[in-house]
């Protein structure tokens, strides 16, 4: 689940120059911190979701969701909406500050990004998971969209959050509607017979200005 | 060792981020001394502490800059020589506060109100303070209060912004005017992802950077 390469890319390290040394802390933390994380999942299906693609948002159960138009597109033909929060606990995000604490900044980043990469794989087995599950029902899943991409507000995590009740994991949010661990993703998949999962986002995104715009990577 | 030679190999082992005898990296130096016991060493053997930093520390320091300008080695190798940096300066540290030996200047930096985005800011704090400035470091979510509270324990600190969301940028802002409301001739550097060098001026920062080392240079041109 956790890539090497993964970590290396985010390092700022290409993997043809990367000493062994470094491979060898890599491999070491990354064994160490999936000792340590806690990841967890919840994930709920609202049927019945009524979308508006050109005014960009989507009412579940009466709470709107300003999606913003091309997150809204891309669940336009859902029949069905699963909201999804996932995290990777805190203790690796503890492991990386003992670390720079300690002085030793090379660790404590290494753990930081395997940290990140632990809750991006939670999202990645739930939103996987989905697709294999429903695609013996004959239907299909989109792209996972979260609050806070491709102009959809971020303090939409509010509604999420709200939506979802005490399926959280344990996350709680800041006002600014930053999920505490840190180490967390939410998000939704939009669920349907005519739906299609495009891939790799900054591709169908039509914010041509959006500072991340192929940048680095999208999560 | 001579004091040049003693110098020398500690310029090289900050560069190479050698930090003790014991450190396993770089394979290259194993079992050799490093910037842990030199250090020691060269203050044993009188040479003066301003000489050890200025002729091997922050020599050395200059040299990984340069390297890693030229995309001859990478953040993780900076954050090692910053290792071995700090811990020499460790040993120098009696003589900051005699006032014997000075660092650059000072330097403060915190991720805005609402963010807690705060690696990059963490890589910077680190580069920086090898780079021979002291840091004082706010953490996450800190607000004009904050800032402007640890300005007036650190006159004449330079100020540094982090924010990694669109939606926290925005905060940079109303900080930036509030801490030059309060202390005018303050320097302030912002950085973080969704920033760049026209929002800097917009807001009415001094300066930007995208990286750390872009971000010691600033600092190093306002005491050059
Ligand atoms: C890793 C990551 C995560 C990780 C970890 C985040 C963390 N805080 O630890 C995880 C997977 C958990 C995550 C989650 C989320 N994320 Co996120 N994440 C990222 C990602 C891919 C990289 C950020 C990073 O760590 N970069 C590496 C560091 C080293 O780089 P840096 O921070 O830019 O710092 C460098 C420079 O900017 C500069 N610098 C930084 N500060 C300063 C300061 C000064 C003074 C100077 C001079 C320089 C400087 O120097 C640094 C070193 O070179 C970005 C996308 C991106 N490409 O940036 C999205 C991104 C920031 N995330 C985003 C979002 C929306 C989220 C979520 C809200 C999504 C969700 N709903 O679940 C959650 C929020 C989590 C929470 N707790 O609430 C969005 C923000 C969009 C926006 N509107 O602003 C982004 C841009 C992704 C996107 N495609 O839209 N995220």
């Amino acid at each position: 689940m956790i890539s090497r390469e993964n970590i290396l890319m985010n390092l700022g390290v290409p993997s043809d120059q990367a000493e062994p040394y470094l491979i060898g802390l890599i491999d070491e933390l990354t064994a160490r911190s999936l000792s340590v994380c806690s990841p967890m999942a919840t994930c709920s299906v609202f049927f019945s979701p009524t979308i508006d693609p050109v005014a960009g948002v989507m009412a579940i159960n009466e709470k709107t969701f300003g999606l913003n138009r091309m997150v809204a597109k891309a669940m336009h033909k859902s029949t069905s909406i699963a909201l999804f929060i996932g995290t990777c606990g805190p203790d690796v995000e503890a492991l990386s500050k003992s670390f720079m604490k300690k002085g030793e900044g090379l660790e404590g980043f290494i753990v930081d990004i395997i940290g990140s990469e632990i809750a991006e794989g939670v999202a990645d087995f739930i939103h996987k998971r989905m697709e294999k599950l429903l695609a013996k029902e004959n239907l299909k899943v989109t792209n996972r969209y979260s609050p806070g991409y491709c102009k959809w507000p971020v303090n939409d995590q509010q509604v999420l959050f709200e939506l979802m009740g005490p399926h959280n994991c344990g996350i709680t949010l800041t006002p600014s509607s930053l999920m505490i661990p840190v180490k967390s993703v939410s998000g939704i998949i939009g669920v349907g017979t005519d739906v299609v999962n495009a891939g790799y986002a900054c591709a169908i995104c039509d914010a041509e200005y959006c500072l991340y715009r192929d940048k680095k990577r999208q999560l | 060792m001579n004091n040049d030679e003693l110098l020398l190999k500690l310029l090289e082992c900050v560069e190479y981020g050698k930090v003790n005898k014991d450190a396993p990296y770089p394979p290259q130096m194993k079992g050799q001394d490093g910037a842990d016991e030199l250090t020691r060493q060269a203050l044993a053997q009188g040479i003066k502490p301003a000489d050890i930093l200025d002729n091997a520390l922050i020599k050395a320091m200059e040299k990984v800059g340069q390297k890693y300008a030229e995309k001859k080695i990478f953040v993780p190798q900076m954050l090692v020589a910053a290792k071995a940096m700090n811990t020499a300066m460790e040993h120098l540290k009696p003589y900051f506060s005699s006032g014997e030996v000075r660092k650059k200047g000072k330097f403060i930096i915190g991720t805005v109100s609402g963010d807690l985005h705060d690696i990059g800011k963490n890589l910077v704090a680190m580069i920086v303070e090898g780079a021979g400035w002291e840091v004082i470091d706010l953490g996450v979510d800190v607000g004009s209060q904050k800032f402007i509270q640890s300005i007036a324990n650190h006159n004449g600190a330079v100020v540094g912004l982090s924010a990694l969301l669109t939606t926290t940028m925005v905060n940079m802002k109303s900080i930036v005017m509030d801490i030059k409301a309060k202390y005018p001739g303050t320097r302030l550097i912002i950085g973080g992802a969704p920033v760049n060098e026209s929002f800097s001026a917009e807001i009415g920062a001094d300066g930007y950077a995208s990286d750390p080392q872009g971000a010691v240079s600033y600092l190093n041109s306002l005491v050059a």
